[in-house]
C-alpha cells in the first residue's frame, strides 16, 4: 500500500454536461434521435500537423489502422456543420452564457478572450478530425464548489477549469 | 523568431525580450498563474490581448491589464524548426511521369495563426507527404509555378499554366495535375482546354475544400484520384477532379468546358452542367460515363496559344439593368461582352439600342443564360428576335464563365467580326452540346446514365 497523502496524490473529477441549447457551431436542434438514420456517409481521417507543426502520435497510430467511418445522418437536424461541408457558424452565445454563469457561481476565474481551438481527434468520434474546443474559465485560489460534505479545503477548486467542446 | 503583436501588447512582451512561440508565464491580478506558448495573434485583432496555449493544448487569450507579472521560461523556437521534417521522398523507378504544377489555393494551404486566416503553405511539399500511396501509381515531380489564390488569377496566369503544361507533356508526361483554388478552377479549366491546341495528355485541375491541416481534408481523395485518371484514365482532354458526394467515396472527372463550382463550401461542389461527368474514378476503378471525349495518345505534339484578349467583360442581366450600365464598356475600351441573359436568353428590350451600337462599333456581344442548364434560343420571342437583329451572338449550352474565356481566347486569335461569330458558335472543346440528354438535369445522380 501506497501512502497517498505522502505521495501527494491529488485526485480531479472530469465532469460532461450536454447543454439544453441548440448546437455549438450551428442552429440545428440537439436531440438525440431514435430511428436508424435514412442517410449516411463515409469518411477517412489522416494525421495533420497542428498549429506547432507537430503530429501527434496516437493520433498516427489511428491513421495507421486505415480505417473508415460511417455516420448517420438526420436531415431535419444535421446540417453543414456537421457533416464538414462548410465552416462552423460563430460560438453558441447561449451555451456561452450558462458556462460563464456556471463559472462565475463558482467564483472562478472567467477567460478574457475565449479562443475556440482545434484539439486533433482522429478516432472518428467528430467528422472533421478534430473537436472544437475552448476554455472558458479556470479556478483560482477563491474558487469553490458547495456539497453536502463538510468543505474542509475551501480551495477545492483551484486549478479547475470550465470548457465548451462539440 | 519574430513578434507578431503590434501596440502595447508588443511593448509588453518585448521588455522581457518575448516572442511568438517562446514558452512565458503569466500572473494575473486575481492570482491565476497561466503558463504556455505565446501563439502569434491576427493582425486584425486588438493589441489589448495576448494569446498564449497553455500545456493541455487550449488557447487562451488573456487581457493585458489584467497581468500583475510576466515571466520568460525558455525560448522555444526548437518546435518551428521540427515542422522541417518531411518524410516524404520522390520515388525513382519506371513508374509514369506526372507532375504536380502547383498554383496556389486550399490544397496548398492551411490556417495562418498570424492572420487567423487560410494561406499558402510555405512549403507545399508536406501534401505529398500527406497521402504516400501516390508513390505507388506514379511518379510524382512537384513544380510550384505559383502560389496564389484563384481569385486573384488573370488570363496571363493561365496562358503561364498552359504553356508550362506544354513543355511538360511535350518532354513525356503521362500527364499534368494542376493544383489550384477552387473559387475560379473552373475558368482555368475552360482556359486550358481552348488554350492547349492537340492536347494528347490529361491535364487535370485539382482542389480541395477543406485545407490539408484537418484531418477531414478532401485533398487526399481528390489528390489522389487525379494522379489515377492522369495515369490510367483513356482521356486527353483539360478536366477537374473533385469529389463526387460529401463521402470519401469517389470523385468525378468533369471535361473542363462543363464544370462549375455550384456550391460554397462541400467537397461535390463541381457538377458537370448539360452532360453527365466523364468518368467516375474510385481507389480501385475509372469508370467511364461519357464515351464522347478525345482519347489519350502515346505520341503528339501539344502547343499553347500563347495570346488572349483580356479585355473582355461578363455582365449578369437583372430586372431593372438600366441601358448606361453598358457605357462602360465603351468609356473603358472593352472589346467583347458576354450577357449572362435570363431564361432562353432575354436582357430587358431597353438594353437592345444600345446593345446594337456596341455591335456596329464592332464589339461583339455573346448571349449566355443565367439557367446555366439549358439552352439559349433567340428565335421563340420578340426579344431574342430582336437581340438577333442586333447582333447578339447566341451560344446555345455554353456556360457565361466559359464563354468569357472562349471569347478571349477567339479574340486573341482574330478581330474579324465574321470569324468571331463563326468560331464562337462552333463546338471547339465540348462547350457546345449537339445532343442535350433528359439526364443531364437535374444533375446528381448518374448511377443509371451512360451515354
Amino acid at each position: 500500500m501506497f501512502d497517498y497523502k505522502a505521495l501527494g496524490l491529488k485526485v480531479g473529477i472530469e465532469i460532461h454536461q450536454r447543454l439544453n441549447t441548440h448546437k455549438l457551431f450551428c442552429n440545428c436542434p440537439s436531440l438525440l434521435r431514435e430511428r436508424e438514420p435514412p442517410l449516411w456517409f463515409k469518411r477517412r481521417l489522416r494525421v495533420s500537423r497542428s498549429e506547432l507543426g507537430l503530429i501527434d502520435p496516437a493520433a498516427k497510430f489511428e491513421q495507421l489502422r486505415d480505417r473508415e467511418f460511417l455516420y448517420g445522418v438526420y436531415p431535419d437536424t444535421v446540417c453543414e456543420v456537421e457533416l464538414d461541408e462548410c465552416p462552423p457558424l460563430p460560438l453558441n452565445e447561449e451555451a456561452l452564457a450558462i458556462s460563464i454563469e456556471i463559472a462565475l457561481m463558482l467564483r472562478m476565474s472567467v477567460i478574457d478572450e475565449i479562443h475556440v481551438m482545434r484539439k486533433i481527434v482522429i478516432d472518428g468520434s467528430n467528422t472533421t478530425g478534430f473537436q472544437r474546443t475552448a476554455l472558458v474559465a479556470v479556478g483560482n485560489e477563491n474558487s469553490y464548489i458547495e456539497t453536502s460534505w463538510p468543505r474542509k479545503n475551501k480551495n477545492a477548486l483551484f486549478g479547475g477549469r470550465i470548457g465548451l467542446y462539440s | 523568431m519574430p513578434l507578431s503583436y503590434r501596440g502595447c501588447a508588443r511593448e509588453l512582451l518585448q521588455v522581457k525580450g518575448i516572442e511568438d512561440y517562446d514558452l512565458i508565464r503569466i500572473i494575473r491580478r486575481d492570482g491565476v498563474e497561466l503558463s504556455g506558448i505565446l501563439i502569434p495573434r491576427a493582425k486584425l485583432e486588438d493589441d489589448k490581448h495576448i494569446v498564449l496555449k497553455l500545456r493541455n493544448g487550449y488557447n487562451v487569450g488573456i487581457s493585458i491589464e489584467s497581468i500583475s507579472e510576466i515571466e520568460l521560461l525558455s525560448k522555444r523556437g526548437e518546435i518551428r524548426k521540427e515542422k522541417g521534417k518531411i518524410t516524404h521522398e520522390i520515388p525513382v523507378g519506371k513508374l509514369p511521369r506526372v507532375p504536380l504544377i502547383v498554383t496556389g489555393g486550399t490544397i496548398t494551404s492551411k490556417v495562418d495563426y498570424a492572420t487567423g486566416a487560410v494561406k499558402p503553405y510555405e512549403r507545399p511539399e508536406e501534401l505529398l507527404d500527406l497521402i504516400p500511396e501516390i508513390s505507388e501509381i506514379a511518379n510524382l515531380s512537384y513544380i510550384p509555378l505559383m502560389s496564389i489564390f484563384s481569385e486573384n488569377m488573370t488570363a496571363e496566369q493561365w496562358i503561364r499554366i498552359a504553356k508550362e503544361v506544354e513543355k511538360e507533356i511535350n518532354s513525356g508526361s503521362e500527364g499534368v495535375i494542376i493544383a489550384h483554388g477552387t473559387d475560379t478552377m473552373h475558368f482555368t479549366a475552360a482556359a486550358l482546354s481552348f488554350l492547349l491546341e492537340g492536347l494528347f495528355k490529361p491535364v487535370i485541375l485539382v482542389g480541395a475544400q477543406r485545407s490539408i491541416d484537418r484531418p477531414s481534408t478532401d485533398a487526399v481523395l481528390n489528390l489522389f484520384s487525379a494522379v489515377k485518371m492522369a495515369v490510367e484514365g483513356p482521356i486527353a482532354e483539360s478536366m477537374i477532379v473533385m469529389h463526387g458526394s460529401p463521402s470519401d467515396d469517389y470523385a468525378y472527372a468533369i471535361r473542363g468546358v462543363r464544370a462549375r463550382k455550384m456550391h460554397t463550401s462541400r467537397r461535390d461542389a463541381f457538377l458537370s452542367i448539360n452532360e453527365p461527368p466523364l468518368a467516375k474514378i474510385t481507389r480501385k476503378s475509372i469508370e467511364i460515363i461519357n464515351k464522347s471525349y478525345n482519347k489519350k495518345h502515346m505520341k503528339g505534339e501539344v502547343k499553347a496559344t500563347e495570346k488572349m484578349q483580356d479585355k473582355v467583360a461578363l455582365i449578369y442581366s437583372w430586372p431593372g439593368i438600366s441601358p448606361d450600365f453598358l457605357d462602360f464598356i465603351v468609356e473603358k475600351r472593352y472589346v467583347g461582352l458576354i450577357l449572362a441573359g435570363t431564361g432562353l436568353g432575354h436582357v430587358p428590350t431597353v438594353l437592345i439600342p444600345k446593345i446594337r451600337e456596341l455591335t456596329r462599333d464592332g464589339i461583339p456581344v455573346v448571349m449566355t443564360s443565367q439557367c446555366l442548364f439549358g439552352r439559349t434560343n433567340l428565335n421563340v420571342y420578340e426579344t431574342g428576335r430582336l437581340l438577333l437583329d442586333a447582333g447578339v451572338i447566341s451560344v446555345g449550352d455554353m456556360l457565361p464563365e466559359v464563354a468569357l474565356v472562349k471569347l478571349m481566347y477567339v479574340m486573341g486569335k482574330t478581330s474579324d467580326m465574321e470569324e468571331i461569330k463563326k468560331m464562337m458558335g462552333e463546338n471547339l472543346r465540348g462547350e457546345i452540346s449537339k445532343f442535350l440528354s433528359i439526364t443531364a438535369f437535374p444533375p446528381g445522380d448518374v448511377s443509371n446514365v451512360r451515354l
